[in-house]
Parts: C-alpha cells; structure tokens; sequence
C-alpha cells in the first residue's frame, strides 16, 4: 500500500547551511497493517510523514501510495490518506461540525454522505457534546478527537498519524488507540509515530526506529529484540543509537 | 482547478473572517458607524459653535491714537476714550457694544475685551480736509470671538468710508461710477456637478484606494499568516485540494471582503456628505452666494464606473498583501510586513489630489495613481473611453502579476511552512540569538524604521540647513541608528555589513560600471522629466543652492563631502549592508538586487527620483553581492553622487562643460553614441565583475578545503 524509496528531505535554511533532516529512507507498509516509527525528538519522524503525506517533497527518492507516486500524483495520493500531526490543527472559529463538514466538501464527498458520516464519527468518538462549539475552546483531548475525525471522514486507504495520542489523558488515548485498531481490523493501513514504546508494542505490526534522519532497524518486534539481543524495545533502541554513534565518527 | 472547490473554500473562509471581531470591525464598523457619527457630530457642533459666536455680543474699545502712544511709553495713566464719530459709528453696529476701559491692550490680550479700534486724534479735520484717515482695528486672529468683532466692525466702516466717499463725491458734483472706473463680476461657468466633483475628487480617490486597503489588510494576514500560526495550514494542505484552488479560494474571500468594505465606505461617505450639504444649506438663507454644490453627477452610471475600475485595484492591492504576508509567521510579524505598503498605497493617492497631475497615455500606466486619477475625472464628468479602457487594462495587468506572483508564493513549501521562530517581541539584548545576518523582517523594519527617521527628522534638520542638515541626516539619523541596532539584535557586523577587502580587479569593473551608469541613470531621468516634469522648486532650490557656492573650491570640497562621500558611507550601510544582508537571506540574487534597488529608491522620498535612483540601487546591490565587499557600493554611489554634484554645480571642465550646453543635455539628453558607451561601460563592468566574482569564488573553495 505504502512504499517509501530512499526518502531524503535536505533543508536550506540559507547562507550555505544544509540541514539533511531524513536520509535514505525505504520501508513498505502493506493493507491492514501497523506501521510504528519510533524516535525521539527532531529524529526526522515529522519530516518523513510529511513527505508521505505529500506536504513537503522530498529532495530525492520517492514514494508509492497504492501505487501513486506522491510527487507525480500529490493531489490523488492526498485523497487515499488521511494525514494527522501535531501541525494540523483546527479552525478555532469553526464548531467541530462545520470544520468536519468543510473537509468533507474539499474531500469531493457528498453532502448527504458527509451528514451521515459525522454522526457516525460523534457516536464512535464520543464527540456529541461539543461538536456544535467552536474548535477554539476545545480541550486537547476533545481537539484530537475531531482531528481523527477528519482524518477518518473520507474513509481513506492509509493513515498517517503523527504521534496522535501526545499529551493526552489515558481516557482519551484508550478511545483513540481503541479507534486506530479498529480502522486497521477494515483493512486500512496505518503509519504511526510515537513515543511511548508500551503503545508501539501495543499497537504496530512492524516498527521503524529513526534517529538522527536514518531508520536504524526495521522489522517486527521480535525480529528487532533477537537482532539487538535485548528483552525490551526501549533497550533495544538505547543500544542501536550507541551502536550508531561510534560508525558516525 | 475545480470550482465547487474553490467556493468550499470562499465560503468557509468568509464565514471565519465574519466571526472575527478585527475584520468587522474595519469592515462595517469604520464606515457604517464612524463616519456617519464624526460628520454628524463635528457638523452639528460646529454649526451650534458658530451660532454661539453670532449670538454672542463683541466688546470693543475705542480709543486715540496720542493715547495708544502713553500707554506704551508709561503704562495707563488717564484714558480718554474718545474717536467721534467712528465711536457714534460703531455704536450703532448690532451685536457690539463700546466698553470703557483703562487697559484696552492688556485687556485684549486677556481676552476681556474683542478688539481695540485705534482712532487718530482729529478725525473730523482729517476727514473735513478730504485726507485719508488711519482706522487701526487690533483684534487676536487666534480667538473667535475677536475675529468676529474684527469681521463686524470691519463691514460697519467700510460702508461708513463707502458713504464718506460718496458725499465727497456728491460735493465735488460727481456721479459715484466716477470712483469705480472697473465692475468687475465673477461668473462661475462650472456646472454645480463638476464643482462638487473637483472637490470630492481631491480625497475621494485616496479615501476609496485606503478603504480598499484598510478592508483587505486583516483578512490577507489572517488567511495567511494568521492562518500558519494557528497551525491549520497544514490540516488544509493534507486534502486533496490544489494550491492553486487555495489561493484563489482565499484571494477571492479577501477580494470581496475588501470590494465590500470600499463599497460600504462609498456609499456611507456620500450619504453623509448629502446629510451635512441638506444641514449646511438649510442653514444657508435662501438665493445666499454659498458653495455652488450638487451631488446629481455621483448618480448611478458613475458610481458603478468607479466601482467597476476599482476591481482590478481590488485585485492588485489584494494579492500584493496576500503574498506580503505569506512570509511572516505570525500574525503580529505580518502586520509589520504589510503596514509599508499599506502606506505605500496611499502615496499615489495622495498625488492624483495634486493640482496639475492629470491622466494621459504616460499616467496611465502609473499603478495606483492612474485608478485615483480617473476616478477624479470621472467626478467631474471628464471621462474619455479610450482612457477607461487604457486603465482597466494596465491595472488589470498589474493584478494578473500581483496573482501570480501569490499563486507562485504558495507553491513554495519553505514559505507556507517555515517554522523558524520569529522576531522577539520583548526587547532585551540578552534575549537576542547571536546571528551572523539579519532576518528578511529586521531588514525590512529597518528600512520603515529609518524613511520615517528621514521624513521626519532628516526632513527638518534639512529645511534649516541643507549641508548641515546633510550631514546630520547621513551620519546621525541613518548610520548610527543602523548600527546600533545591528549590535542590539546580535547581529554580526563585519560579515552582514560585508566589511571585507574587495578584490582589486573588481573596483575596476565598478569604475566603469559607475561610468555606464550615470550615462544611463541621467538619460532616463531626463526621459522621465519629459513624462513626469519635475516641478520647477524642487530644481530651483538645488540650483540656487549651487549658485551660491559656485567658484569657490573650498567650498566644493565641503559640498563633496556632504553630497557624494557621506552619502555612500551612510547609505551603502543601511541598504548594501543591513538591509542586502536581511533580504538576500530568503531570496534568489537576483531577487536581491531588485528588491534592495527598489527599496533603494523609495527611499528617495520624492517620485521624480525613485525611478532612476532604483535602477542606481540595483546595480549598487549587484555590485555588492558580486565584489562580496561593501567598499565596492561606497566607491560606485561616491563616484555617482560626485558626478551629479559637478554636473549640476557647473564644477566639470571647461569643454565638457560646453559640450553639455552644445548638445542641449536637459531637453534632448545624451547622443546615441554617448549612450552606446554607457552601455559599453555599464556591460564591460558587469562583465570583470562576472569574472573576479568566478576567481574569488573559487579561491574561497580553495582556502577552506
């Protein structure tokens, strides 16, 4: 469904200063599957998901989404994804309704199908008590939901979610988690960034780990334990980036 | 592009500008409430003011003259009050009444009394022997009260001196046409329309370019600018929309927004102005010889023309702002980056009102000013097809390129999504981040910050002095604000001043680059000067200038200094370095070059020089940029500005000050064959400046590998 060919995004933040953000990146997620990418911060996770999710393109490489190119194609991939990070906000002058509605409308859907699908959404997400206030006095966890809710809305073949449960309460990220393994039971194929490593053993089929713009390891969990010969994931990544250093030099 | 893409987007972007206070505010606010509110106020209490002061009675005093003169030499000391008959005279006046009083001049600069009449001493024998009598009439102008006992006892005299006339004439046996050979009567030809048109058409222009302004401002940073703080940008990035789709979808909003605002504005300005006309001329007696005015010529056909033309502005002052603010981050930062050109904007309002500025095939082409021009013929029903149509287009051209130009901004992801934090807000140097350049905004701040130093303060200490005030305005209101300030954000002089060596072959290439340059430079001013005349006191005052230090050398030497050598110091400063630092830091060169010389030429103030002075700028930017060193810009604009000074001071050689008056230079300008060495030198220049930029770049690579 997804495939990602020596992904590489440069920055030019000018005056000759080069900023390599994501180095080289390849790995496939395929229908009905869990991709995690896992690393800390400024490790390249955002800068990858957006070029996956057409927003920026990349300097080189390529990727496929159900067999589109995403920098031939970017307005054709977009309608297959759905794409959630810490910097795609709401419109805070907009109730959550009217804000899923627009982005039904910009999705092509119609407005009888659009109706439909927000009532879904609030019932799934628990969304009905303030879906008619406007985005702007919403609390983080309220915001999040509307957000998965546009991002499901178009009923998209791949999600990409940029750390979607970040700063949440565990009410809240059990509803969302809850939400993501149920839209990967009808055979989406999600890509999905964190932190936490009990949610990426929780959750990911296969998991990435990315640091410093390079995806270090890639494989299942227990492909990732038995090749760094450690019992936990956070461990296993510890020794990946003390492995990598020393190479770096 | 699909358009129900287009009017999702319109539509939900109107329906969030609606929800926000700041852009109803400036939308129907300003027009709906204010003006209404101002005109009808400052109308009914100016016509309450004025009634006051006609009901209210003058006090005035009357004395002698012989008793003016003790009370100067030793204060009061017995008043007669006196001056029969100009006291019976005056007496008989309605609404003044004569006061007694000890101190009439103490008491008039109190306010006490309204006015002193100063009669001399025997005014019946002065009268009785057919002389003139002297009526000193001492009033303060500041005060209404006395200005209107001035006005009365003023028009009683004059028909008293009207009726002295006329029985001296009756004595001597002459008729009254003896004393007034001339009858000299006004007839006003100008329909009461193009009347009331000449006068709107001296603001009208500028209040509609403004309003069109003031509506689009918020909602072309809130789209924007507004719209990347609140981090939506990208949630509206991730659909499958076109970036074409979202920049018409919200160039439109901003659009109608502004047409909107400007519409509300006209409609509001001309139904207050009917309400104050219906006040004034009630007010007015009846068959009165008041202002002829009348609103007949703004019905209908017009409004819709002015509407219909403002559309293009609309666009083009629109997508100018669209793509101003596309480039800050934040909304505060944006507001920073539009107010210039909201400003800007103004400028050419403000010359259409200019007495003598006219719309013809030139001005035509002038963007803004030829909308204002028009609209001000169309005011007064002088409006030729050819020139409609003539305006339309080359707005309309100018708002196809302002759209572009925001459809190519929006492409550019590093634009839409830079993420790099911005100007601090607070202000403490500690606070800064150490930074080898400053940021495109710092330039441009710099750049408002120091016109308004100049039009402010450089224009005054000018105007008491040109040369002092030349040196005080390069030296201490340009060169060492720039400075300090570069200092205060942490930005590192030497390397975004360029303070470095230049290679020597380059100053070669500026000389003759220079050379070229004046040629041109002077050639398209004069050419300009044929379009646009300069208005003869701006050149007079120069010339005068020169005159007067004509012959003397010393003197040369000190007008060198003031003209040519602080000039390039100072300026080279702020423009090739502090402000060439901050714009080259997100733009192409060649966008450098353009921007830094139009900057450059702004700066100038005046609009008879931004033209030739740009093209200045730009070749100083290029030079700068190519040579890596300022020096080079101080060595070009010194060479540049010492040529102008010795050609306008008649200083040049003597032949080639003859051969300047042998070719007529001011009317026909330069020969062919002079121009073609210009260019010759100007391409020469270029060309050794291609080169030693090629070997210096490569000697750099050299030492750092």
């Amino acid at each position: 469904m997804i495939r990602a060919e020596s992904l590489t995004k440069v920055f030019n933040p000018g005056r000759g200063k080069v900023v390599e953000a994501v180095r080289e990146a390849s790995f496939a997620v395929a229908r009905g599957e869990i991709f995690g990418l896992m690393g800390p911060n400024g490790a390249g996770k955002t800068t990858l998901l957006r070029m996956l999710g057409t927003i920026i393109t990349p300097t080189s490489g390529y990727c496929l989404v159900g067999g589109l190119r995403t920098d031939e194609q970017p307005e054709e991939v977009r309608r297959q994804i759905g794409f959630l990070s810490g910097n795609t906000k709401l419109y805070g002058r907009l109730t959550g309704r009217e804000m899923l509605r627009y982005f039904g409308r910009l999705y092509g859907m119609e407005e009888e199908r659009i109706k439909e699908k927000i009532e879904e959404l609030a019932g799934l997400l628990e969304m009905g008590g303030f879906l008619d206030r406007k985005c702007e006095g919403y609390s983080t966890g309220q915001a999040q939901k509307v957000s998965i809710g546009r991002v499901i809305l178009h009923d998209p073949a791949v999600l990409i979610l940029d750390e979607p449960t970040l700063g949440l309460d565990i009410m809240t990220s059990r509803t969302i988690l809850d939400f993501i393994l149920e839209a990967k039971g009808r055979g989406h194929s999600i890509i999905f960034s964190t932190h936490y490593v009990t949610e990426a053993e929780m959750m990911c089929d296969r998991m990435g780990f990315i640091h410093q713009g390079r995806i270090l390891m890639q494989g299942t969990q227990e492909m990732i334990l038995q090749e760094t010969q450690k019992d936990n994931l956070k461990d296993a990544f510890l020794s990946l980036v003390d492995r990598k250093i020393p190479q770096a030099i | 592009m699909n358009f129900r893409t287009v009017n999702t987007i319109v539509r939900k972007e109107l329906l969030e500008t609606l929800r926000d206070k700041r852009t109803l505010i400036a939308m129907i606010g300003i027009p709906v409430i204010l003006y209404p509110a101002l005109i009808i106020l400052f109308g009914q209490v100016a016509l309450v003011m004025e009634s006051k002061i006609e009901k209210k009675e003058s006090k005035v005093a009357v004395i002698t003259e012989q008793t003016v003169n003790k009370i100067d030499k030793s204060g009061p000391i017995g008043i007669e009050q006196a001056g029969e008959p100009v006291a019976d005279w005056i007496a008989k006046l309605e609404k003044v009444r004569i006061v007694e009083t000890e101190d009439p001049n103490g008491q008039l600069s109190t306010g006490k009394l309204d006015a002193v009449v100063v009669v001399p001493q025997g005014l019946e024998k002065i009268l009785a022997r057919n002389d003139t009598a002297r009526i000193i009439l001492r009033y303060d102008q500041a005060e209404e009260d006395s200005q209107k006992a001035h006005n009365r006892i003023r028009d009683g005299l004059r028909k008293e001196s009207t009726r002295l006339l006329e029985e001296r004439l009756e004595a001597k046996g002459l008729e009254k046409e003896f004393a007034r050979p001339l009858n000299i009567t006004d007839q006003n030809v100008a329909p009461a329309e193009k009347t009331t048109g000449s006068i709107l058409g001296r603001f009208l222009p500028m209040i509609l370019i403004i309003m069109l302004g003031v509506g689009a401002f918020y909602p072309a940073i809130d789209l924007t600018a507004g719209e990347k703080e609140r981090g939506t940008f990208e949630t509206l990035l991730s659909t499958p929309t076109s970036k074409m789709e979202i920049v018409y979808g919200k160039f439109l909003t901003v659009l109608c927004i502004s047409l909107f605002t400007a519409f509300l504005n006209l409609a509001s300005m001309v139904l207050s102005v009917l309400f104050m006309l219906s006040q004034v001329t009630a007010g007015m007696d009846k068959g009165s010889e008041g202002l002829n005015l009348s609103l007949t010529q703004l019905s209908g056909g017009n409004i819709a023309l002015i509407f219909f033309i403002l559309i293009p502005l609309a666009f083009f002052i629109c997508a100018v702002m669209m793509s101003i603010a596309l480039f800050a981050r934040s909304f505060k930062e944006a507001q920073n980056y539009v107010s210039p050109f909201y400003i800007a904007i103004m400028l050419p309002g403000m010359l259409a009102g200019m007495p003598g500025m006219e719309l013809t095939p030139s001005s035509m082409f002038i963007p803004i000013a030829n909308v204002a021009l028009l609209v001000k013929d169309l005011l007064i029903g002088k409006c030729a097809v050819e020139m409609i149509f003539g305006v339309f287009l080359s707005t309309s051209v100018y708002a196809l390129l302002g759209l572009v130009v925001a459809t190519w901004l929006f492409q550019r992801e590093d634009i839409v999504l830079s993420e790099e934090k911005g100007f601090p807000l607070t202000l403490r140097r500690s606070e800064f981040v150490p930074r080898t350049y400053p940021t495109i905004g710092l330039s441009l701040a710099l750049f408002t910050f120091m016109l308004l130093l100049l039009f402010y303060l450089g224009s005054y200490v000018q105007e008491r002095n040109i040369i002092s005030g030349l040196f005080i305005t390069e030296w201490a209101i340009l060169l060492v604000p720039t400075i300090l300030i570069l200092w205060f954000v942490r930005v590192d002089l030497k390397e975004s001043l360029s303070l470095k060596k230049p290679p020597w072959a380059s100053l070669v290439g500026v000389v003759l680059m220079a050379g070229g340059m004046f040629i041109l430079v002077l050639q398209i001013f004069i050419w300009q000067n044929q379009v646009i005349p300069i208005p003869e006191s701006f050149s007079e005052k120069l010339n005068k200038l020169f005159e007067a230090q004509q012959g003397s050398l010393q003197n040369l030497w000190i007008l060198l200094l003031a003209f040519a050598v602080s000039p390039a110091i100072c300026e080279e400063v702020l423009f090739r370095g502090a402000i060439l630092a901050g714009v080259q830091s997100r733009m192409s060169k060649a966008g450098t070059v353009i921007v830094v010389g139009i900057l450059f030429g702004l700066f100038h103030v005046s609009v008879y020089r931004v033209l030739p002075t740009a093209l200045l700028g730009m070749a100083l930017t290029y030079v700068v940029i190519r040579s890596g060193s300022i020096f080079t810009g101080m060595l070009f604009h010194c060479m540049h500005n010492s040529a102008t000074l010795l050609i306008e001071s008649k200083h040049l050689p003597q032949q080639i000050q003859q051969y300047i008056q042998d070719i007529q230079l001011e009317q026909n300008g330069f020969p062919v064959e002079v121009l073609l060495l210009g260019v010759l030198g100007l391409t020469a220049g270029i060309v050794i400046m291609e080169i030693t930029n090629k070997r210096r770049k490569a000697a750099t690579k050299y030492n750092n590998g």
